[in-house]
């Protein structure tokens, strides 16, 4: 298996956790399908049973859940080597949706060969469940975002979340990078109407802080919007040694 | 149908360029309400006082919708500045 596919895992695993070189060699052995998809297409949907764990290699993927009146909340955001349905491999019915932001590579791994993987190397198993421990972290994150911040706060915050998580893989130029969502999926994501998301963006435009722009994200003011976003990256856990 | 939300408020107005498809008047009414609402929290923490959400559909304006913050004072603002005084 090339080492390309499988480097984004390991860049964050090398980065958050205490994987060994002998643990990255299984890690790469992993027999692993890819397939490309364009943006806002569906990878598993509420009720599956996949087979498989899905791998992030290229792209961004969202994971997000319609609620009754047919609006749709985001759940979370995922970047390149990250395992948006890991919890597929423990929780066999999907609870929620799993599809593509922008044009994806996606790496399919059986959870047979997940199981085996995690019962011979135990470090790799604590790095996963590591991983899980921070999904459900960020997940508490999101419901302080939701529930207690003013909708600028909410959208600095995941502007800076995904900043903080990208810088991580290497894939952040500066303080500018790619993260091709509209403002109808930040709207999602935070709770608002679009039109109030695009005040917000005015408003952070505004006062020299953040500009979105066809895709790419730029921070003008990482202190300025650190503070008005609340903003304390302690609950993504980036360093293994705190 | 689809409605177009614009907001105007004490510091900041934004044309709504995506829409949204909702059934009826009464539901993009309910709509603009849900946006004034939200945007007001920002507007009056921010001590602004009005937001003004404007719907329209494909061709013309519809309606506004207008949400007002109104303070009436029990007390002198003299007795204010002395309670808060530490």
């Amino acid at each position: 298996m090339s080492r390309q596919i499988i480097e984004p895992l390991l860049k964050r695993l090398r980065a958050t956790t205490d994987i060994s070189p002998g643990d990255e060699q299984f890690i790469s052995d992993l027999p692993i399908t890819t397939k490309r998809l364009d943006g806002g297409e569906i990878i598993l949907s509420y009720g599956d049973r996949p087979s498989a764990c899905c791998l992030v290699i290229d792209g961004f993927v969202i994971r997000s859940k319609i609620v009754a009146d047919g609006q749709r909340q985001i759940l979370a955001f995922h970047q390149p080597g990250d395992i948006p349905d890991l919890q597929s491999l423990f929780l066999h019915v999907l609870d929620h949706d799993v599809s593509t932001l922008n044009e994806c590579l996606l790496g399919f791994i059986p959870h047979t060969a997940m199981r085996e993987l995690v019962t011979s190397r135990p470090m790799i198993a604590h790095a996963l469940w590591r991983d899980t421990l921070v999904d459900a972290s960020i997940f508490r994150e999101w419901i302080c975002n939701i529930g207690q911040r003013s909708a600028l706060s909410r959208l600095g915050h995941v502007v800076l979340e995904i900043y903080k998580r990208l810088k991580l893989i290497g894939r952040v130029d500066g303080t500018s990078f790619y993260f091709p969502a509209t403002q109808v999926v930040f709207a999602e994501s935070i709770g608002t109407s679009v039109v109030h998301m695009n005040r917000v963006v005015q408003e952070l435009r505004g006062l020299g802080i953040l500009e979105l722009n066809r895709g790419w994200i730029t921070i003008l003011d990482e202190a300025k919007l650190t503070a008005v976003s609340d903003f304390d990256e302690l609950y993504l856990h980036l360093d293994p040694s705190l | 149908m689809r409605f177009y939300f614009d907001i105007a408020d004490d510091f900041y107005s934004a044309l709504d360029h995506e829409g949204k498809d909702l059934g009826a008047v009464e539901a993009a009414r309910l709509h603009a309400t849900d946006i004034a609402t939200s945007v007001a929290r920002d507007v009056v923490t921010a001590n602004g006082s009005q937001v003004v959400v404007t719907v329209r559909d494909e061709t013309e304006s519809l309606f506004d919708v207008t949400l007002t913050v109104k303070w009436t004072l029990h007390r002198t603002q003299v007795e204010f500045l002395e309670r808060d005084r530490p």
